[in-house]
């Protein structure tokens, strides 16, 4: 809520009013300073609340910093799950036929490649790397195995830039992995 | 810091204020010192909760879906495997193959059993709701679970300190087939001799063929009718199965012999190549590119050479000593047109009834000839008994590519 202006201009006397009450602090003209200018200063308790506030906003800012990250994390991770479902749906379903190499054959029917926005929409990959986020690199992988039969939808990213702030390495050296596997319809080449 | 202190009227200069109103709480106290400390402890265990709701929210929406995709994911292999229910009189495949694809995508070692046994089960779907049971089943209903109850309920990062250490989410997901897309369809009947007593059955299969084709698929899928003795005969050509439902539901309806039907080669034999390819000519038009084609063979199996076949029998030989029309000639004319078939990306599936036949060696024979000839998402089905070929056509419709009907 906001202060209505009496109220901000009281606010301000008062601190006013404390501040005049408190004794100047003394300052050394001179050097070296005068003896018992050393305890006047340790007596002094003008900024003490910026001081101590300095030393409490480092763990503050970490504890922040940690949130924006997780966060960050979960929501690359969530979009990543989407969009691995979307591909391998698409290629379940023989709606896409075509991976990065071309098109999807019983020697052509694993592909690894990071994302790049030259993918063609004729590209399974291209549905798993639409809509990601744009602060982080991710690697795709697409297999469809006839065998089983099945499709096999991959995305992995780093865990530490997919994290925009992990100031405190709290995912250093992890990855973030999202797959989805689906059974094969219809003809399989 | 300072700018931001003096100008951000955020986060920091609230912190600042407060401050300051504890630090002169403080000095009215006879204290200066420490004001800061309080503040950060009673705000830092706020932030520390705000903060820990974030992630754990943060996690449970991830998990969420993760759970919500893994079940569609099973329910949708489950649904792609309900013809085996047909086949085998048990939900076994269905089941495990719903347990399979749940495994693959929420590893048991990982996040538990999320699919258990008696968390698949088989029913009907009316087009607006799932009705476990029945003896001809439409559909799958899945239901995902991560639960205490189950053992495997989500666990928070920091819900405990809340009393919350885990939390439960289920998904239920129903399956069953229809796209909407075109499902063009055509059913050979076997009209030969040794058939003919089941040609009741036959058209009754057709008919409930034409409805699955007609009333679940979608509007635009076409129906056709090729009835095959030694040679073949498009009884009826492929039409709009939903434009022209009456008629050819009529038209089926009329079949009720050979003689009756208008089919000149009623007596020449039994040639199933033929009928397939007649089938793979009609579906050769540019009408159906691109579009699902299916053959659905329904016959007793046994070929009967008793003429001269040409190329448009799918077999050619003169029937002669030198160039005789063999059994194994004629199967093998049938399996090369099921390749040409699969080459078009044509499914066939066969509804196999034995018929007048009763030697277990012709029947275990014939079923592997029929299974030979499937293709694509065709399945070879046994009908147990006559009266079973028209109950066949709901094994048929299962073989529809699936599509998530309701989830919740």
């Amino acid at each position: 809520m906001r202060q209505s202006a009496p109220e901000r201009d009281s606010g301000a006397l008062a601190r006013t009013a404390d501040r005049a009450s408190e004794p100047p602090c003394p300052r050394p003209l001179t050097w070296p300073p005068a003896s018992g200018l050393g305890s006047a200063l340790a007596n002094c308790e003008r900024g003490s609340v910026a001081v101590e506030f300095a030393i409490a906003s480092v763990p503050l800012m970490l504890m922040i910093f940690g949130f924006i990250a997780t966060a960050a994390v979960f929501n690359t991770w969530s979009t990543m799950q989407s969009n691995t479902q979307y591909a391998a749906r698409m290629m379940s379903t023989g709606q896409i036929s075509s991976n990065n190499s071309g098109a999807i054959t019983t020697t052509n029917n694993s592909v690894t490649t990071p994302c790049s926005s030259s993918m063609k929409t004729t590209q399974v990959e291209y549905y798993a790397c639409t809509g990601l986020p744009t602060w982080t690199s991710f690697t795709v992988t697409t297999t469809e195995n006839c065998t089983t039969p099945s499709v096999t939808v991959s995305l992995s990213t780093s865990a530490t830039t997919a994290a925009i702030a992990d100031i405190e390495k709290i995912f250093s050296g992890n990855t973030i992995v999202a797959t989805t596997v689906m059974m094969k319809e219809g003809t399989c080449p | 810091m300072s700018l931001n202190l003096r100008y951000g009227s955020g986060l920091a200069l609230a912190l600042m204020r407060l401050a300051g109103t504890f630090a002169r709480f403080d000095r009215r106290c006879g204290r200066d010192r420490g004001g800061m400390a309080t503040l950060c402890a009673v705000i830092i265990p706020l932030l520390v909760g705000l903060g820990t709701l974030a992630i754990d929210q943060g996690y449970y929406g991830y998990r969420n879906l993760l759970l919500k995709q893994t079940t569609q994911n099973a329910a949708l292999a489950a649904a792609e495997e309900l013809y085996t229910y047909y086949s085998t009189g048990k939900n076994t495949t269905v089941v495990s193959t719903a347990q399979t694809y749940a495994g693959n995508n929420m590893p048991s070692a990982k996040y538990g059993t999320v699919v258990t046994t008696s968390n698949v089960v088989l029913g009907t779907w009316s087009g607006t709701a799932f009705t476990a049971g029945g003896t001809n089943p439409t559909a799958v209903q899945v239901t995902g679970l991560n639960t205490t109850a189950n053992s495997n309920a989500v666990p928070l990062f920091l819900g405990s300190f809340f009393g919350r250490p885990t939390a439960d989410i289920s998904y239920t997901v129903v399956a069953s087939y229809g796209s909407g897309k075109a499902f063009n369809t055509i059913v050979i009947n076997d009209m030969s001799d040794s058939f003919s007593g089941e040609l009741t059955d036959q058209v009754t299969a057709d008919q409930q063929i034409l409805n699955c084709v007609k009333g679940v698929v979608g509007s635009s899928s076409y129906f056709g009718v090729t009835l095959i003795n030694g040679h073949s005969y498009t009884y009826v050509p492929l039409t709009p199965a939903q434009a022209n439902y009456t008629t050819l539901n009529s038209k089926i309806g009329d079949l009720t012999s050979c003689s009756g039907s208008g089919d000149p080669n009623c007596g020449t034999g039994s040639n199933i190549a033929s009928g397939m390819y007649s089938a793979i000519q009609q579906f050769s038009s540019s009408t159906y590119a691109g579009s699902s084609k299916n053959i659905v063979i329904i016959t007793d199996g046994a070929p009967n050479p008793s003429t001269t076949y040409t190329s448009v029998d799918g077999v050619s030989c003169t029937n002669s000593k030198s160039d005789p029309c063999t059994i194994a000639l004629m199967e093998s004319g049938a399996q090369t047109q099921a390749a040409t078939a699969k080459s078009d990306g044509i499914n066939i599936s066969t509804i196999y009834y034995s018929g007048d036949d009763t030697n277990p060696t012709d029947q275990a024979n014939y079923k592997a000839f029929l299974a030979s000839l499937i293709t694509g998402t065709g399945s070879a089905l046994v009908a147990p008994s006559a009266a079973a070929i028209d109950a066949s056509y709901a094994s048929l419709c299962s073989s529809i590519p699936s599509v998530l009907k309701l989830a919740n």
